[in-house]
C-alpha cells in the first residue's frame, strides 16, 4: 500500500516534470509596454563602483532629457555576486529581467553562449565594426553577429598606483626600469611569516597577475598562443617570466592575500600598506573611496617595461548587453546607441578613468585634455594584441590556482605546472562559439 | 475520531501543496539532471546519464563529498561531546539563576544570524590581522594567511560552527540532564562510580530520546550547511579544500548555470543524506528509552 | 501551574567554584567576538587599520553607522525580514497544528502512508531541491518578490511532526467531551487543542522564526533587487561592496544581530522552555 502510493506519486510527478522541463522553453511573447501613457522604465544593471555608477546616472539623466518617454533606473550589485545575479536575471522574463546589463568581457562568453541575449541591430553593428578597436569587440562576436557594445578599451597592464607619501617619506624616486623596480620593491617591503606587512610592487591579484605575466612573455619576444589557438605558457620566455614573478613572493616583497581573497592590490597602496600596485586606469578613481587626493596622496605612473620591446595582451573590457527577454529591447538599444555616441562616451570614459574603445576617439581633444595623467597609456595602445578567444575569468581561475600551488611547492616544476595549466585552459576555457 | 469532510478539507490542500513544493521539485530536479540544462537556452539537449558519468569522474565532487562527510562527522561528534559536557556541568551548579545565566550566554551566538557571525569571524578572527594570528603570536607563531591554507580553513569553519551552534544543544540537553532522577546517580556514587562513569553509564542512557533527537537534528543540519561555507570559502577555498557539496551545487548551478550537472550533484547529495539517515536510524534503534 | 517562591538552598562546594570559574571564562570567550563587533562599529577605519584586534575604540565615532544608513537601505531590509518572518511563522503555526491535529486525532484511509511520506520529505535537504524550487518560483512569477520567500515555506514538515506529537498527548476524552457538546472540528481545534499545546506552539514559532530570520540561501537565490532583500543577504551585499569599510560593515552586522538578541533576552525564559520542549518530545 505504502509502496504503491509512493510509486504513483513519483510517476505522476515524473511525467509532470518532464512535461514542464521540455515544454517550458517556448519563449513567451512579451508585450511591449509602450502603449501605456506612463513613462517606460528601463532598468540598467551595473556593478558596484562609485565613480562608474555616478557616470551611469549622469548618462541616464541626459538620455531622459532627450527622450522624456523613458525613465532609466540604475541598479548596482557587488562585483562578487554580479555574475550570479546576471545569470538569474537572464532566465527571468518581462519586468524582472533588466533591460540593459553592463558586463565585463571576461565573463561575457558565459552569457553570449546562451540564447539569452539580443543581437546588436544591423546598422549599429556596422558602426561597431568600423570604428571599434579589435580587442574591444573580441568575445562579443558570435556567428557573425555582435552581442555587446564595448564601453572601453580594457588594459590591465601598463600603469601602477603609487603611494606618493610613502615614497616621499623614504626619500625614493618612482622606479623607471625593471631593475630599479625590483630593487625598490625589495628595499621597502617588510614581511612577517606568511604575511607581508608592507608590500613592495604588487601584481598579486586576479586582474593584474595574468596580464603582467602575458606582457612579460610578449616583451621578451615570446608568444603564449599557438597557431591552432591553443595556449602554451611552457616556453622558455614563459618559464623565465613566471620565475621572475615567483621570486617576488619568495623574497617577501608581496603576499598572496589579495589573490586568495579576490581583492585588489591597489587597496593596500591606498591603505598605506603597499608602495606600488599594478592596475588598469580605472583603479585611479577608487582612491576616492579612501578620501585620498590624486597627485597629493597617490599617483598613476608607468610600470617599467620588463623586456626589450613594449608588448602586452588585452582582453575585451566592459560592455553593454541587452537580454532578449527584456520588456523593452528596442528602447534598450536606443539608450545604448545614445551612450555610445563619441560625445557622450567620452564623458563616461573620463569619469571612469577608462580608455576609449573607438578609434575616432583616440584623438579626441576633450579626452586628451582631461586625461593627461594617463597619456603614457594611450602611447602604448598600438603595441597591444588581443588576449584570445577565451573565457578569461575561467582562465584566471586556473592560472591563479597553479600560481598559488607553485608558491607553496617545495620542489618547483615551473615548466611542468605551466604545461598542465596551458592544457587545462586550452581544453576548458575556449569560447564555445565561433566568432564569424 | 472520524470526520472525512474535515480531514479532506485540511489534508487535500496540504498534500497538494507538499506535492508542488517538495515532491515535485525532487522529481523535477531528477528530470533536469538528464539534460544539459540552462534555463536561458531555448534548447536543452538530452544527455541521458552523461551528467552522472561526469560526476563519477569529477575530482571536485569527490573532494566535496569527502569534505562534507568530514565536516558533518567531526563537527557533530565535537558538538555532542562539548554540549553534553557543558549541559552537565551547568546542571551541577546549585544556583538556578547562574544556570540560566550561563545557558543564556551560550545561546546568544545561536540567536544571531549565521551570516552576521560568520562575517565577524571572517573579519575579526580569521583575517591576517585578526585575533587568531594575534593569539598565535603570544606563542611566538608567525602569522598565517588562513584563506590560503588547505586543511586549517576547514578546521576553522568547524570551530566557527561549534561556537555558533553550541548553545542550542546545551539548552536541549539541559532538560534531559536534569530530568534524570537524582537517586540513580546517588546510588551509583555509593557503588564507587566516578563522575564520568556515572554520566556515561547512567545519565546518557537515561536521556536516550533527547540524545537521539539532538543527534539526528544536528546531523541533518550539518550535512546541509551552506552559509558559512559561502562566506568563508565562496570559491571552495584553496584547491577546493573547503568545498562542500551544498556550495559546489550552488556554484555549479548559479555561477556557471550548469543546472543539469548541478542537479546530478544534488542527486548525489540526496543519496549521501539518505544513507546517513539510514545509518543513524540503525544506530538510534538501540533501546535506550526509560519510559 | 502553581508557582512556588521557595528560597534556593545553596550550598557551594569546591567543585562548584571550579565549574563557575571555568564557565565564566568560557562565556567570556564566547561573547568576545560579539562585543568586539559592537565596539568595532564605533571605531574609525583608521583606528581599525592600525590595530584590528583591539577591543575598545581609541576614539568613539558613529561614522560607521552613518555610512551604513547612507549607503544601505537597512530599514527596508529590516521591514522585509520582519514581514517574511512574521507571515511564515504565523502560517507555519496554523498549518502545522491543523495538520498535526488531523494526524493525531482523526482516522482516515491512507493516514499511515501519508504520514510516512511526510516524514520521508523531512530527509530531503533543501539544497537538493534548490534548483527546481528556483525554477518553480520563476515560473510562478514570484521571483524577486518577498512572496518568493513566503509561498514555498508555508508548511514545515518538522513542525507538523512536533505538533502531532504534542497533540497526541491531549487526552481524547477532552475532544470527545467537546464533541458531545456539539463542537465541530474547528471548534475543538480552537478551544481544546490549541490551549493545550501552547508550549509546542511556542517552540514551533521559535524554530520557524529563527530559521526564517536567519535564512540566507533562499533570499540569495530568489531576490535580485537590493531594496527587496532581507537583512542577512543585505549584510553580505554590503560587505562585499565595502569590505574595506570595516567600521560600517560591523555597524550593519551589529544592527542585524541586536534585534534578535534583544528579543531573545526579553523572552529568554519562554525561549529556552519552548526549545527544551522540542527536545524532550
Amino acid at each position: 500500500m505504502k509502496k504503491k502510493l509512493l510509486s504513483i506519486l513519483l510517476c505522476t510527478s515524473m511525467i509532470a516534470s518532464l512535461a514542464v522541463g521540455c515544454g517550458s522553453n517556448s519563449k513567451e511573447e512579451v508585450s511591449e509596454g509602450t502603449d501605456k501613457s506612463e513613462k517606460t522604465k528601463l532598468t540598467f544593471w551595473c556593478h558596484e563602483n562609485e565613480p562608474w555608477i555616478k557616470s551611469y546616472n549622469v548618462m541616464a539623466e541626459k538620455f531622459e532629457k532627450e527622450h522624456p518617454e523613458y525613465d532609466v533606473e540604475v541598479q548596482s550589485y557587488p562585483f562578487k555576486v554580479y555574475t550570479e545575479k546576471i545569470q538569474t536575471a537572464l532566465t527571468s522574463k518581462g519586468e524582472e529581467c533588466p533591460d540593459i546589463i553592463a558586463v565585463w568581457g571576461g565573463m561575457a562568453p558565459a552569457y553570449i553562449e546562451s540564447d539569452a541575449l539580443a543581437a546588436v541591430p544591423a546598422d549599429f553593428e556596422k558602426e561597431l565594426r568600423e570604428d571599434y578597436m579589435d580587442p574591444t569587440l573580441g568575445v562579443y562576436q558570435k556567428e557573425g553577429k555582435i552581442y555587446g557594445v564595448p564601453m572601453e578599451y580594457n588594459l590591465e597592464y601598463g600603469g601602477m598606483i603609487v603611494n606618493k607619501k610613502l615614497f616621499e617619506e623614504s626619500k625614493l624616486e618612482y622606479p623607471t626600469t625593471w631593475e630599479e623596480l625590483r630593487k625598490v620593491s625589495q628595499e621597502v617591503s617588510v614581511s612577517n611569516g606568511d604575511v607581508v606587512e608592507m608590500e613592495g610592487f604588487e601584481m598579486m591579484d586576479s586582474d593584474s597577475l595574468i596580464c603582467n605575466y602575458l606582457a612579460m612573455i610578449l616583451q621578451q619576444g615570446g608568444q603564449y598562443i599557438e597557431d591552432n589557438g591553443d595556449i602554451n605558457f611552457a616556453t622558455a620566455e614563459g618559464v623565465k617570466a613566471l620565475e621572475e614573478i615567483l621570486s617576488m613572493v619568495d623574497n617577501g616583497e608581496v603576499d598572496l592575500e589579495n589573490l586568495a581573497n579576490g581583492e585588489y592590490c591597489f587597496n593596500d597602496v591606498y591603505q598605506d600598506k603597499g608602495y606600488m600596485a599594478s592596475v588598469g586606469t580605472w583603479g585611479i578613481g577608487e582612491g576616492e573611496t579612501y578620501e585620498l587626493k590624486y597627485g597629493e596622496d597617490y599617483e598613476y605612473v608607468p610600470v617599467p617595461q620588463y623586456g626589450e620591446k613594449m608588448a602586452f595582451a588585452s582582453e575585451t573590457g566592459w560592455g553593454l548587453m541587452v537580454p532578449a527577454n527584456g520588456a523593452n529591447v528596442d528602447a534598450a538599444w536606443e539608450f545604448i546607441e545614445f551612450f555610445s555616441q563619441p560625445e557622450n562616451l567620452v564623458e563616461h570614459n573620463i569619469a571612469c578613468n577608462q580608455l576609449p574603445p573607438r578609434k575616432s576617439m583616440l584623438t579626441n581633444e576633450t579626452y586628451l585634455n582631461a586625461m593627461s595623467d594617463i597619456a603614457f597609456i594611450l602611447d602604448i595602445l598600438p603595441d597591444g594584441q588581443w588576449m584570445g578567444p577565451y573565457n578569461t575569468s575561467a582562465m584566471r581561475q586556473i592560472f591563479d590556482q597553479m600560481f598559488l600551488d607553485l608558491c607553496d611547492a617545495k620542489d618547483r616544476d615551473v615548466e611542468g605546472a605551466l604545461k598542465a595549466a596551458s592544457e587545462q585552459i586550452s581544453s576548458e576555457c575556449k569560447m564555445s562559439y565561433s566568432m564569424d | 475520531m472520524k470526520n472525512n469532510r474535515f480531514v479532506a478539507l485540511v489534508m487535500i490542500p496540504s498534500v497538494l501543496y507538499m506535492f508542488l513544493f517538495v515532491v515535485f521539485p525532487v522529481v523535477y530536479g531528477l528530470g533536469i539532471s538528464f539534460f544539459n540544462y540552462n534555463p536561458a537556452n531555448t534548447h536543452n539537449t538530452f544527455l541521458g546519464i552523461e551528467n552522472y558519468i561526469r560526476m563519477f569522474h569529477d575530482d571536485t565532487f569527490w573532494l566535496a563529498l569527502k569534505n562534507t562527510i568530514f565536516f558533518g562527522i567531526v563537527a557533530l561528534v565535537l558538538n555532542l561531546i562539548i554540549t553534553l559536557f557543558l549541559a552537565e556541568i551547568i546542571s551541577v551548579i546549585p544556583s538556578k539563576r547562574l544556570k540560566t545565566l550561563f545557558r543564556t550566554i551560550l545561546f546568544i551566538p545561536c540567536i544571531a544570524p549565521v551570516v552576521g557571525t560568520s562575517m565577524i569571524w571572517k573579519h575579526g578572527i580569521v583575517a591576517t590581522d585578526g585575533m587568531l594570528n594575534a593569539f598565535l603570536k603570544l606563542f611566538g607563531i608567525s602569522p598565517h594567511n588562513w584563506y590560503l591554507t588547505q586543511g586549517p580553513l576547514l578546521i576553522i569553519i568547524i570551530v566557527y560552527t561549534l561556537w555558533a551552534d553550541l548553545g542550542y544543544n546545551v539548552v536541549l540537553f539541559s532538560a534531559g540532564v536534569e530530568n534524570v532522577p537524582k537517586e540513580f546517580e546517588e546510588a551509583a556514587a555509593i557503588d564507587g562510580a566516578g563522575p564520568l562513569q556515572r554520566f556515561l553509564y547512567i545519565k546518557l542512557p537515561l536521556m536516550g530520546r533527547t540524545f537521539a533527537f539532538v543527534a539526528v537534528m544536528t546531523m541533518a543540519d550539518y550535512f546541509q550547511m551552506f552559509t558559512q561555507f559561502n562566506i568563508f570559502a565562496a570559491n571552495g577555498g584553496r584547491n577546493n579544500s573547503a568545498m562542500v557539496l551544498t556550495n559546489y551545487i550552488y556554484r555549479t548551478s548559479f555561477s556557471n548555470f550548469d543546472m543539469g550537472y548541478a542537479s546530478a550533484l544534488s542527486a548525489g547529495l540526496f543519496v549521501v543524506v539518505f544513507a546517513v539517515a539510514m545509518i543513524q536510524n540503525r544506530l538510534m534503534r538501540i533501546e535506550w528509552g526509560y519510559e | 501551574m502553581r508557582k512556588k517562591k521557595e528560597k534556593e538552598v545553596i550550598t557551594y562546594k569546591k567543585h562548584h567554584y571550579v565549574i563557575i570559574v571555568f564557565l565564566s571564562i568560557f562565556s567570556l570567550i564566547m561573547m568576545y567576538p560579539m562585543g568586539w563587533t559592537m565596539m568595532t562599529a564605533f571605531k574609525t577605519n583608521a583606528d581599525i587599520r592600525l590595530n584590528r584586534t583591539k577591543f575598545f575604540p581609541r576614539e568613539w565615532s558613529i561614522d560607521g553607522f552613518i555610512t551604513a544608513f547612507e549607503k544601505a537601505p537597512i530599514e527596508k531590509w529590516f521591514i522585509n525580514s520582519v514581514f517574511v518572518t512574521v507571515v511564515v511563522t504565523v502560517a507555519v503555526i496554523i498549518t502545522s497544528t491543523l495538520i498535526g491535529y488531523v494526524f493525531a486525532k482523526y482516522e482516515f484511509k491512507g493516514k499511515k502512508a501519508l504520514f510516512l511520506l511526510l516524514l520521508a520529505t523531512m530527509m530531503i535537504p533543501g539544497q537538493v531541491t534548490m534548483i527546481p524550487r528556483y525554477l518553480l518560483v520563476q515560473n510562478l512569477h514570484l521571483f524577486n518578490t518577498k512572496w518568493a520567500l513566503v509561498v514555498p515555506n508555508l508548511i514545515g514538515v518538522f513542525s507538523v511532526y512536533l505538533a502531532k506529537q504534542f497533540i497526541e498527548d491531549v487526552p481524547n476524552s477532552l475532544c470527545e467531551a467537546a464533541k458531545m457538546d456539539g463542537a465541530g472540528p474547528f471548534r475543538i481545534y480552537w478551544s481544546v487543542i490549541l490551549p493545550n499545546i501552547k508550549p509546542a506552539i511556542g517552540s514551533i514559532g521559535i524554530f520557524t522564526a529563527m530559521r526564517q530570520w536567519n535564512d540566507y540561501l533562499n533570499p540569495l537565490l530568489m531576490l535580485n533587487d537590493i531594496d527587496r532583500m532581507t537583512l542577512p543577504l543585505g549584510l553580505v551585499m554590503f560587505d562585499s561592496q565595502r569590505s574595506v569599510d570595516l567600521s560600517a560593515t560591523m555597524a550593519v552586522a551589529t544592527m542585524i544581530m541586536l534585534p534578535m538578541i534583544l528579543i531573545f533576552l526579553m523572552f529568554q525564559k519562554q525561549f529556552i522552555k519552548g526549545l527544551t520542549m522540542s527536545g524532550i518530545k
